[in-house]
């Protein structure tokens, strides 16, 4: 698995599965990180509706185009199927927002199917302030 | 999707705690010169506090939770239990914490200060004297300090340090030394002041608080006492709150908005994204009053303030209207902070406009045509306009504020100014009537700002209606961040790719999520509904609302002008004019 950095977004489009209106200040900053950047990000929430502040896809028929790098943060147990979805869908790289997301069998199921995955939380690579402090303990390259 | 203000406060409950807790711990640094080693158990009592309060709130809400309450909590017991034991400290905590606090719901809900629930507890083991303070002029940095917190519940306060002083100059013990013992501005400024615990109301506060005070000085120098007063003054507080809800006395005067500097400067420059056309000028002189309203029907004239509605029809209302006097009131207010297009139109635009004034003034005879500015610099209108400069103010270009104000009629509830014979129509829909009347052009396009929120620049822009949004930002300020529609800065959402503009589309913006933390820890403040223009309690609707108690929101929410205010103002980080709005959708659709 390898250590997160720039060069893992490849292209300028990622999908953010489980975007949550409960951790709404967390998820809003990861965004607007992401976007900050560059990154055109699509939303992702197949349970919820409502309670967005931005359009939240439902499911990949409803996506303009699925994006080759997904960032997930959804429970550990449904890890698994949702590496196997966006394998279908034709996602190339997943980073797992922590090790809780995708526990080592997730991450094996990745490199069976070839997927490149790695495990990190974006804002080390994208953030400012204290994100920065925190990728240079990770050893993350920004 | 949410609609929300994309600006907001940079102020937060957490800060505001902060700045509290920094300043009631500054009423140790006479302890703290004389004994340094106190400092310790100060940080003992807080830490344990900040502990609790974290385990509890983990379990409450399952993910940590500020808890700088708590360790405001902790410094205002701390005077009273600095002489007992360790473990008396401690007790105090866990009563302060989780009887006074969180078996009313945790932070915001308590109906108790926690401290002053503490405090009497202690008190009833131990006899715990009302003179907590060393007089020192170390004092001093304490009692600047926590003034300004009066501010945020003033009748209780000032109340509480009246009638302290009253009582202690009656029994001849008033002087500065006893000021300071008794801690009296520590108890005015920032106990009874909780905005959580302490009503709002003027008269219940100024005499709940001078009553507090005198039984405290008056009747027995103890903490008992002071802490029994604190308690039932907070009984009172609730029951007002609960049978005579007043959250705001008087008029309402708006709220002052600070929107990014830059963006009120626009370009000189309109950008014209139109297809320019042919159009020949006819002379008003050649066309009757009903020629005049066909034309208004026939091009689609309609609101462009952002309201949508056919202005034939409004124009037909006032007409129909069974009063003696009729109104002409253009809005030129532009009170949300990010808009400059009717600024740039009535700069530039002036003699258009006084002609669809004119037109207007053809087909209905108005005893008074006013237009309504907040600079009015610069504008030179024919005589028969009188010109208002209105206060920069938020949000005075709401109709049902003006209306009132300007005229003597009172358009009651259910109802709307043209039905009373006041025809308000917004400064771009009287230059969308000039074209339509003299240039017998269609109302297919309009003026919207566009801003440029990541680098804080403004554009005045004309578009087609219909056209795509993204590509209007791009043509514009280029692509960069994410694209918000709306109202205005105040009333936005983020516009999806395929959104196009349409008749109520009046603001544009390329910029990031504001944030909206969404925090548990709402404090009582009040600062929602005294901000807003409809003099609703806010937060309990909100509230009533979060709990599916939509009919008990119900009127409430259908007076709503989503102005977005209460959101602005939030120290919470809530979106609480959003959760209005859902609402009254929720309700329109369940009476359809
Ligand atoms: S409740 Fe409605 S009218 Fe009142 S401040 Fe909020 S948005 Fe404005
Ligand atoms: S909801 Fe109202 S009372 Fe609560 S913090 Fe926000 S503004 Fe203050």
């Amino acid at each position: 698995m390898e250590k997160i950095s720039k060069d893992f977004f490849k292209g300028n489009e990622i999908l953010f599965v489980g975007y949550s209106s409960k951790q709404k200040a967390f998820c809003s900053s990861i965004m607007n990180a992401m976007t900050k950047n560059g990154y055109k990000v699509y939303p992702m929430n197949n349970k919820t509706k409502t309670g967005f502040d931005v359009k939240v896809y439902q499911n990949f028929s409803e996506l303009p185009k699925v994006p080759e790098t997904a960032y997930v943060l959804v429970k550990g147990e449904n890890a698994r199927e949702m590496v196997k979805l966006l394998k279908e869908n034709g996602v190339k790289r997943i980073l797992f927002q922590n090790s809780k997301v995708a526990d080592q069998d997730t991450l094996n199921l990745c490199k069976e199917i070839g997927i490149e995955a790695a495990v990190g939380c974006p804002m080390m690579v994208f953030g400012s302030g204290m994100h920065r402090l925190h990728a240079f303990f990770a050893g993350v390259k920004r | 999707m949410n609609t929300y203000p994309l600006i907001r406060t940079r102020w937060s409950n957490e800060h505001l705690l902060a700045v509290l807790f920094f300043a009631v711990s500054l009423y140790q640094l006479p302890d703290w010169v004389a004994s340094p080693v106190s400092i310790l158990k100060y940080v003992l009592l807080v830490a344990a506090a900040l502990v609790l309060d974290v385990v509890i709130n983990y379990i409450r809400y399952q993910r940590p939770v500020c808890a700088v309450s708590a360790a405001v909590t902790a410094a205002v017991l701390y005077p009273a239990v600095k002489g007992l034991p360790g473990w008396a400290g401690l007790l105090g905590i866990a009563a302060a914490l989780i009887v006074g606090k969180h078996i009313w719901g945790g932070t915001g809900k308590n109906i108790f200060n926690p401290a002053a629930t503490a405090m009497f507890f202690l008190s009833l083991a131990f006899p715990l004297e009302l003179r907590l303070f060393e007089p020192s002029y170390w004092l001093l940095p304490a009692l600047v300090l926590s003034f300004p917190f009066i501010a945020v519940r003033p009748f209780p306060g000032v109340g509480l340090i009246a009638g302290m002083a009253a009582a202690l100059f009656f029994t001849g013990g008033l002087n500065l030394t006893a000021v300071l013992a008794y801690g009296i501005l520590f108890w005015g400024c920032v106990v009874i002041t909780d905005p959580a615990t302490a009503t709002d109301n003027p008269y219940a506060g100024l005499l709940g608080g001078f009553a507090t005070g005198v039984v405290t000085m008056y009747f027995d120098h103890s903490l008992m006492v002071l802490s029994l007063a604190i308690l039932l003054f907070n009984a009172a507080s609730f029951a007002v709150a609960r049978h005579f809800c007043s959250s705001r006395q008087g008029v309402f005067e708006g709220i002052r908005l600070k929107a990014p500097a830059g963006i009120k400067a626009a370009a000189a420059e309109m950008i014209d994204l139109t297809e320019k056309g042919e159009y020949m000028e006819t002379g008003l002189d050649s066309l009757g009053p009903q020629q005049i309203l066909e034309r208004i029907r026939r091009n689609g004239v309609f609101g462009m303030g952002g309201a949508g509605f056919s202005t034939a029809d409004k124009i037909r209302t006032v007409l129909q209207a069974d009063t003696e006097t009729k109104y002409l009131i253009i809005n030129g207010m532009e009170c949300d902070p990010g808009l400059v297009h009717d600024k740039w139109l009535m700069e530039n635009k002036q003699r258009e406009i006084t002609i669809g004034i004119e037109a207007l003034r053809r087909c209905v005879s108005f005893k008074r045509t006013c237009l309504i500015a907040k600079k009015t610099e610069g504008l030179q209108l024919p005589s028969f306009v009188e010109v208002v400069e209105m206060p920069d103010r938020y949000p005075y270009g709401a109709e049902k504020l003006f209306v009132s104000k300007l005229t003597e009629v009172n358009v009651p509830a259910g109802s709307n100014p043209a039905q009373q014979g006041i025809l308000v129509l917004n400064v771009q829909t009287v230059y969308a009537v000039y074209e339509a009347v003299c240039l017998d052009k269609k109302a297919d396009t309009r003026f919207m700002t566009v801003l440029d929120l990541i680098s804080c620049s403004s554009r005045v822009v004309r578009v087609k209606l219909g056209e795509r949004l993204h590509e209007i930002i791009g043509k514009t300020v280029g692509d960069k961040g994410m694209v918000f529609a709306g109202g205005g800065l105040m009333q936005a959402h983020a516009a999806d790719e395929q959104e196009v503009v349409s008749k109520t589309t009046n603001c544009l913006a390329a910029g990031m999520l504001p944030r909206y933390k969404e925090s548990t820890q709402c404090i009582g403040c009040g600062l929602c509904s005294r901000c807003c223009p409809a003099g609703i309690n806010v937060r309990k609707n909100a509230e009533l609302i979060d709990h599916g108690k939509l009919q008990a929101a119900k009127e409430a929410v259908l007076r709503c002008m989503s102005c977005g205010s209460c959101s602005y103002v939030c120290l919470a980080g809530r979106n609480l004019s959003g959760r209005m709005l859902d609402a009254k959708q929720a309700c329109k659709s369940e009476a359809e």
